[in-house]
Formats: C-alpha cells, sequence, structure tokens
C-alpha cells in the first residue's frame, strides 16, 4: 500500500490536500449556517446556559405569556355569553363597513337623481356633502339592515373561535392554573381559588391589586401592561406540569448541547481547513513563487465588493431558510416542539433548494477568499485594484508631466554644465566628469554621459596600449631575427669562397647564400610595411617636382633597362608640377614599380610613365607588358603578403607593391594597380600642390 | 702598411667569428670581445687601431662604450647594430662614431668600410688642406691637379662628371635642381627633358661611394636635386 501511496507525485497530495480542505471549509460553513438558522426557531441560545427549567428565560416567557392571555381572556372576552351577545365587537365599525361598501353606488345614484336632465335646465345641486353623505348612510343603515346583522354575526362567530382557542390554550394541558378577576368578573379553571393555592404551588407569577409576587426561582417577568389596582391575576404550574416542562426543557437542552457541539465542531474544523488553505493556497510543490489563477484577475476591490454581496446573500438565504422554518412551525401548530427529520422531508423543496444556495455561495465567497488570500501572499493586494491602478495611472501622469514637462524648471546653469560636460568630452578631454548633485533634474542624465565617457575613456586607454605593445614587438622581433640572420649570411657568403669538395656543394654553398640575402630584403621589408600599417611612421613632407622626382627614380636604373631590353617613354611633365609627399617615401614608391617593372616585363617592350592631371590631381602612371599570364586580380598581387594566396610562389618577394601602397598612402595620396589582360598598370595619385610663384 | 689591430665587440660570438674571419682573410689581427667592458680591457692592454662596435649588448652597450673610449682614444669606431632607424644612426654618429652599419650587413662592405676608416686613421689624419684643394670627408678634390681621391684611392671621372662634383663640393650643404646643375655646368639654359643629370650623378656615387644606395657624400634630395653632404 506504502508503496502505492509513494507513485503519485508529490503535486498530487498537494491539490488532493487543498481540494479536501475546500470541500471541508464549505461543508462546515454551510452546515453550521443552516443548523444555526434551524435552532434559533425553538429555544433561544441563551438557554443552553440555564441550570434547569425553573430559572430558566424560557420560563419566564412563559409565564409572562400565560399570565398576558389570562389577562386578554378577563379583559376582552369576559364570557362566552358576553362575546356571543356581541360585546367584543364595535357595531358601529361593522356598520360603517357595510355603508363604506354601498355608499358610492348609493351617491352615484343620488348624484344621477339630482343631476338636470336637459341642457338648458339648471338646477341647483345641493353643496352640503356632509349633509347629503348623512342622508346616504341613513339610507344605507335602514336599506341594509339585514346585511348588517349577517356581518355582525359573522364578527361574533369569529370572535367566539378566537375565545374559545384562547381558552383552549389555557386549559389544553393539566397542571396550567389561572385566576383573574376585576372585581366583578372573574375567569379561572380552578374550583376553589384563593391565593394560598396559588403560592403553594412550585411555580406561580400573581398579581394582587398592583402587587406583583412569584416564586423564587423565577428570576424575572415582564409587566402586565393592562391591569388595574383592583385586578387580581394568578398563574401557577402544578407539580406534574412543572416536571413535564422540566423534562422537555432537559431534552432540548440536550438536543441543543449536541447541536451546539456539533457547530463548534464544524467551527474547529473551519478553522484549521482555513489555516491550511491560507499556508497552501497559492504554492505548488518545488515551486518559490505564488502561483496565480485566472480568477486572481478580477481587481482585488471588485473581489471584496462581490464576495461582500454573495455574503449579504447567503445571510438573506439563512434569513429566508429560517423564516420557511418559523412558519412552518406555526403551521404545524406545535409551538413548543421540536420539529424532526421527517417534518422537514416533508416540505423539502424549498429548504433544499435554499440550503444549495447557502452551498454554492459559500463556495464562490471561499474562492474569492482564498483568491485574496494568495494575492496577499503576491504582495500585490494593494496594486491589483482598481483603485490602485487608477492611482497608479494619475501617480504615472504626474511623473510623466514632473520628467516631461517642466523643462523650464531645469536651471539653466543645470542645463550649461551639462552641456559645457559633453562638449569637454566631444573635444577629447575624456577624463571630464559632470558633477551634479544627486537631486538634480538632469542627474540621471549627466551619469549615464559619465558612464559613457568612462567607457570611452577605457577604450581609448586600451587601444593605445595595443599600439604601444605592438611597436615595441616589431622592435623587439626585428632586433631578434636581424641578429641571426646577420651570422647566416656571414657564414653562407664565407662558404661560398672556400673550395668546397665534393664540387656541388659549392653550388649548395651559393643557394645559401642568396636565400639568406633574399630572406635580408624580406624580413627588411617586413618591419617596413608593418611599421607603416601601425601607423610608427614619420613622414616629413614637402614640395616634390614630380618631373625631378620621375627622372632621379629612372636614372638609378637606367642600365637596368638596358640590360632587361625594355625601351622607357616618359611622358612630357611641365615643370611647375608639384605634389607635396616625403621625398624618401616616394623615392622607395617608385623604385618599387621600376624594380616590379624590370623583373616582370615582357623583354623588347617599351614601358610607358605617364602624368596626368585631372581635377587638381596629379596622377603618375607606370604601364607595362607583363612577362607572365596574370591570372589574379588587382587587389591580389597588392595584398598577396597579407592573403597569402598562391600567387606568392612566383619569384620577388612581393612586398614591393604592398610597401609602395602603405608609403602612398601614409603620405596621403592613393595607390592603384589594374590588370588588363597583359597590361599592368600602376597608379600613385597626389594632389597638385599650387605654388605661390 | 703594418698590420691593423683591429677589435671585434659583440654578444653574438658567431657574428664576431665570422667579422674575424673577413678582417683575417685580408690581412689584419683581429682582438675579440663580447661585451663592453671586456673591451675597454682589451683597449687598455693593447695597441688596437680600429673597433667595431655593436650597440646592444650586455653590461655596458656600445653608445656608452663608445662615449668611453672616446674619452681617451681617437680611433676610428664603427657601429654595428639591428637598430636601423633613422635617429639610432644620428644618435651614434653624434656622440663620436665614424661610421654605422645596420645588421644583417654584406660583409664585403664592412670590410670597405674599416678599409676606408683605416686609410683615414693612419694616412690622411694630418693632411693639410690647400686652396687648390677641396676635402669634404675622406672625398678630395684637387683643382690644380683635377683629379678626385676617396681616402686616398685616386677615382677616375669624365669631364661631366668631374664638373659637377667640383661645383656640389664647392657648396656643401645646398642643394641644386637638375635644371640648376645643368645650366652651371653646360653653360646653357636649356630645360632638358631627360634624366641627363640624375644619371650622371648616380654614376658619379657609384665611383666616390662604398655603398651607393646609401652614398655618405653625394646625396639625392628626391624629388628636388642634389647636394654634397657636409662632413669634417
Amino acid at each position: 500500500m506504502a508503496i502505492k501511496w509513494k507513485s503519485f507525485p508529490k503535486w498530487f497530495y498537494h491539490s488532493a490536500l487543498k481540494s479536501v480542505a475546500c470541500v471541508l471549509v464549505v461543508a462546515c460553513t454551510g452546515t453550521a449556517f443552516i443548523i444555526g438558522s434551524y435552532m434559533d426557531t425553538h429555544i433561544s441560545y441563551a438557554n443552553v446556559m440555564e441550570e434547569s427549567y425553573m430559572t430558566s428565560n424560557y420560563r419566564a416567557t412563559e409565564m409572562s405569556s400565560i399570565a398576558h392571555r389570562v389577562i386578554r381572556l378577563l379583559k376582552t372576552y369576559k364570557n362566552e355569553d358576553y362575546v356571543r351577545s356581541g360585546g367584543t365587537i364595535d357595531a358601529e365599525s361593522v356598520k360603517e363597513s357595510i355603508v363604506e361598501k354601498y355608499y358610492n353606488n348609493y351617491y352615484n345614484d343620488y348624484m344621477e337623481s339630482v343631476s338636470p336632465r336637459t341642457d338648458e335646465e339648471y338646477v341647483e345641486v345641493p353643496q352640503n356633502t356632509k349633509a347629503v353623505r348623512q342622508m346616504l348612510k341613513e339610507k344605507i343603515v335602514a336599506e341594509h339592515a339585514l346585511d348588517i346583522e349577517a356581518k355582525k354575526q359573522e364578527k361574533i362567530v369569529e370572535e367566539l373561535q378566537e375565545y374559545f382557542s384562547l381558552v383552549e390554550s389555557l386549559n389544553q394541558s393539566e397542571g396550567i392554573y389561572y385566576y383573574a378577576t376585576d372585581g366583578q368578573m372573574t375567569v379561572s379553571n380552578v374550583s376553589d381559588a384563593n391565593k394560598a393555592f396559588f403560592s403553594g404551588q412550585p411555580a406561580y407569577l400573581l398579581f394582587d391589586h398592583g402587587k406583583y409576587e412569584w416564586d423564587d426561582q423565577l428570576i424575572d417577568h415582564s409587566e402586565f401592561g393592562n391591569v388595574t389596582v383592583q385586578d387580581e391575576v394568578y398563574v401557577a404550574l402544578s407539580t406534574e406540569q412543572v416536571q413535564q416542562r422540566e423534562k422537555i426543557f432537559m431534552q432540548d437542552r440536550q438536543y441543543m448541547d449536541r447541536v451546539m457541539l456539533y457547530i463548534i465542531l464544524m467551527i474547529v474544523l473551519d478553522v484549521f481547513a482555513m489555516l491550511y488553505l491560507f499556508f497552501a493556497v497559492g504554492r505548488k510543490a518545488d515551486e518559490e513563487a505564488i502561483q496565480l489563477c485566472p480568477v486572481d484577475r478580477i481587481y482585488t476591490d471588485f473581489n471584496v465588493i462581490i464576495g461582500g454581496i454573495i455574503a449579504g446573500l447567503i445571510i438573506g438565504a439563512c434569513l429566508g431558510l429560517y423564516d420557511y422554518l418559523d412558519t412552518y412551525h406555526q403551521y404545524a401548530g406545535q409551538v413548543e416542539q421540536f420539529m424532526t427529520a421527517e417534518d422537514i422531508m416533508h416540505k423539502p423543496v424549498i429548504f433544499v433548494s435554499l440550503s444549495a444556495a447557502i452551498f454554492a455561495g459559500i463556495t464562490a465567497v471561499l474562492t474569492l477568499f482564498l483568491s485574496l488570500v494568495r494575492q496577499f501572499k503576491a504582495r500585490q493586494l494593494l496594486s491589483h485594484s482598481l483603485a490602485g491602478a487608477i492611482v497608479r495611472k494619475i501617480w504615472h501622469g504626474i511623473r510623466w508631466l514632473l520628467d516631461r514637462g517642466p523643462v523650464l524648471l531645469i536651471s539653466s546653469r543645470e542645463l550649461s554644465l551639462v552641456r559645457s560636460g559633453v562638449q569637454k568630452v566631444k573635444d577629447g578631454n575624456l577624463e571630464h566628469r559632470i558633477n551634479l548633485s544627486q537631486g538634480k533634474m538632469l542627474y540621471g542624465l549627466a551619469q549615464d554621459i559619465n558612464t559613457m565617457s568612462d567607457g570611452l575613456q577605457k577604450a581609448v586607454e586600451k587601444e593605445l596600449q595595443a599600439e604601444r605593445l605592438k611597436t615595441e614587438l616589431i622592435t623587439n622581433v626585428s632586433h631578434d631575427l636581424k641578429t641571426p640572420l646577420t651570422s647566416i649570411i656571414n657564414y653562407s657568403d664565407l662558404l661560398t669562397r672556400e673550395e668546397l669538395t665534393p664540387d656541388y656543394a659549392n653550388d649548395y654553398a651559393k643557394v645559401l647564400k642568396d636565400k639568406s640575402e633574399k630572406l635580408k630584403q624580406l624580413t627588411s621589408d617586413l618591419f617596413e610595411i608593418s611599421k607603416v600599417q601601425s601607423g610608427n611612421i614619420e613622414v616629413q613632407k614637402e614640395a616634390l617636382q614630380v618631373k625631378e622626382l620621375i627622372m632621379q627614380a629612372i636614372a638609378e636604373y637606367e642600365e637596368k633597362f638596358k640590360e632587361a631590353e625594355l625601351s622607357i617613354r616618359v611622358s612630357a611633365v611641365p615643370d611647375d608640377l608639384y605634389i607635396f609627399s616625403d621625398g624618401k617615401k616616394m623615392a622607395r614608391v617608385l623604385e618599387n614599380l621600376v624594380v616590379n617593372i624590370l623583373k616582370y616585363a615582357q623583354p623588347q617592350t617599351r614601358v610607358y610613365v605617364d602624368v596626368l592631371e585631372h581635377d587638381g590631381k596629379c596622377e603618375i602612371v607606370f604601364k607595362n607588358i607583363a612577362n607572365y599570364e596574370m591570372n589574379f586580380s588587382a587587389d591580389e598581387i597588392v595584398q598577396r603578403f597579407a592573403r597569402g594566396d598562391a600567387s606568392r610562389t612566383t619569384d620577388g618577394n612581393g612586398l614591393g607593391l604592398a610597401i609602395a601602397q602603405s608609403y602612398v598612402e601614409a603620405c596621403g595620396g592613393t595607390f592603384g594597380v589594374a590588370v588588363d589582360g597583359d597590361l599592368f598598370k600602376a597608379t600613385v595619385a597626389f594632389d597638385i600642390l599650387e605654388q605661390e610663384n | 702598411m703594418e698590420k691593423a689591430n683591429i677589435l671585434v665587440v659583440d654578444d653574438d660570438r658567431e657574428i664576431v667569428e665570422s667579422i674575424a674571419i673577413y678582417l683575417q682573410n685580408e690581412g689584419y689581427t683581429v682582438c675579440k670581445a663580447y661585451d663592453g667592458l671586456a673591451a675597454l680591457d682589451i683597449l687598455m692592454q693593447q695597441q688596437i687601431h680600429l673597433i667595431i662596435l655593436d650597440i646592444m649588448m650586455p653590461k655596458l652597450d656600445g653608445i656608452k662604450a663608445t662615449l668611453k673610449i672616446r674619452e681617451e682614444y681617437n680611433i676610428p669606431i664603427i657601429l654595428l647594430s639591428a637598430k636601423s632607424e633613422d635617429t639610432d644612426k644620428i644618435i651614434g654618429l653624434n656622440i663620436g662614431a665614424d661610421d654605422y652599419m645596420t645588421k644583417p650587413f654584406n660583409p664585403l662592405e664592412l670590410i670597405a668600410r674599416v678599409r676606408s676608416q683605416l686609410r683615414r686613421y693612419t694616412q690622411l689624419g694630418n693632411i693639410v688642406a690647400s686652396d687648390s684643394k677641396i676635402v669634404i670627408g675622406g672625398l678630395c678634390l684637387d683643382t690644380d691637379e683635377k683629379s678626385v681621391t676617396v681616402d686616398g684611392e685616386p677615382v677616375r671621372l669624365t669631364p661631366m662628371e668631374y664638373k659637377i662634383l667640383t661645383l656640389l663640393m664647392r657648396n656643401p650643404g645646398r642643394v641644386f635642381s637638375a635644371d640648376e646643375i645643368y645650366s652651371k655646368v653646360w653653360n646653357e639654359d636649356v630645360c632638358v627633358a631627360d634624366n641627363t643629370i640624375a644619371v650622371h650623378i648616380r654614376r658619379i656615387r657609384e665611383k666616390v661611394e662604398i655603398d651607393p644606395k646609401k652614398p655618405k657624400y653625394v646625396k639625392v634630395v628626391w624629388g628636388i636635386g642634389y647636394k654634397m653632404e657636409k662632413l669634417p
């Protein structure tokens, strides 16, 4: 069994327990309500506390009730003959009722009789309506004497019934004694009525010429309002009657105790179940947060109102049930007897439907109440109310107004402080911070700007540090590479000077020497280009004569051109064409381009060097026919060192064009390479420098 | 000439060794040191005619060593360094070095420079300049004899090259444009459209410079003209 129980998940127990608690609350509350309403119709709750019938309030009320009935019998009905003779009825009122009944007819008839027949005749209608009424009344009384008599007899019969019922209620059980007299009339069910007989009974209440007397166990009685000093009213219960009543009372009390016990039990269960629900509601196994249900979407204040209305309806239903049970008792005519379950079964429809309504109402109220509890736990009891929502809306509105509306309220000093702060940061003073105290309108904005400056400052510092590291790296690596390279070059050169055996070892040594020379060139180019690209290059610009520059560059390689069987064609360059650039760097650029041509130009072709001017730019263009198929794009040849693609395998270190490009760009010009079939075209462009003279 | 004693200082032993081999092949005696302090010791103990000094060395670097040596000696010092920036060279030459070579170097060039420095130190150190002689560094032009020598070695120049060199040497430091040179040497005020001057200058450099790519005397001012370096 235990195993089977365990097989249910944890949440199942939680839900099951909660359901049981809910059912318990509804059942207990409903039952308590119904029992409460039902009980109230018999003896009052106060009687539960009474020791015995004799000392109970209940007897006090009963004794007074008997006394009142006796006085009524004496004062109103006197005796049977008096009732029969119509002593209790008001003849005038009977007459009046008959008059009222017929008056309208008579009045109409009378008006008919006195009104004019034709329109021409005018007859004076009697104005005194009182006189008319008196006249009509007498006429009715005279004509309807039989009706009045019949009505009288009818009334007398009713009064007789009342009289007999009263006498019956006083005399129904043996042992209820009474005696009352007003000096002339006397009513009594005791033959030899004297005061001693009554005060000899265990329970009595006496009124003797304006003086009340009662047995010492009677705790209270009400005044007999309708009595005078010459009246004597004696009421008493015999020993048997007292005993009988005591017995019934004790039965009632036992029943009552039992019922009260039930109610208390219900309440206790209710409280426990409610406590459990209070803690368990909204919680789910393994979940921290309060779980809300769809019903929780109802605004809490709505919830309270709806709950209040339903609670009101429940109380209404209870009162309805009370009334129903009350009336049922009266119809049953057994005022002092308990209604049994069977009695209820006789007229169950109203009872059952009212009870069902009560249960349904309690269920609804419980649901709403638990929803409130959940929301209380979720700390949204106030916030999730319509009133709360409205207040929030208003508050937001005020905030909105405060935030946006009163821009004019911001002091101009504050604004200018922020503005000048932003200006300073923008101008490069990244360490500047805007100092505004916390309460200021623009405090948040100033803080945000400070945070941004912070970030910017950090980024710039990082960038600078990275740049420094890069430069250091280049310098250090440069040194570390150059030192061993020096040895390699020296020793490979020494090797080539030796007569090595076997002979082919001399060729090896020569390869070593060539390649070490190439390595030397390559490393120096590499450092050159990394220096340029990391911006660690000093550029000393001056006015350069384009013509001179080209001539000098070509002159350096004139013999080489002849050796390579290339004829060079330089376009006419105006003497006054100047550019603003670094002479040494430009010499290197042109040298690289020329060396490139010497290496890759097809022998016995012409090489063109054109200088073009347009749009304020001076373009130096080198054109040659390649001696190999250029199966790569223009970008690739310039960047092939960076990209490491296949074209590196060709002769040459491949950095010449890259360095040329870097230098040109460092000097503020643009460098371009174009490939068109076998035509290779390199272009260096600078702004033309306008000379003053 | 008696065999010169040359001190080679470098913290890289292989470099010292290789330089020593070249120098010994040329007939010089070589002393070796591997840091600045050892170099100073040897200098005190032996007669040294020239020092080849590395800059980046432990204990005492080349720059400090040069300063120390210059306090007592006027022997030629050739600095040898992996530092190839212009500023490094300028510092080296300013504190008293006679020459500056960057690593990796061509060993033959180093030998040529050594020979040049020794010649100037041993043979031409106390030359007396006359009116007819223009002396710039190791370059000497005699207008009477119409001859040019570099570190005492005669150089053959064409008449036009001689005229251009004379113009430049008479105005050391001054930059001449190609047109200027043309009008002054050829005495013609014609605008030359070709690179005649540039080619002449290059040829002069090839004859008087140890390394024409890094000329010591005749310099190309790129995009502007040419000049003779001002040297003591």
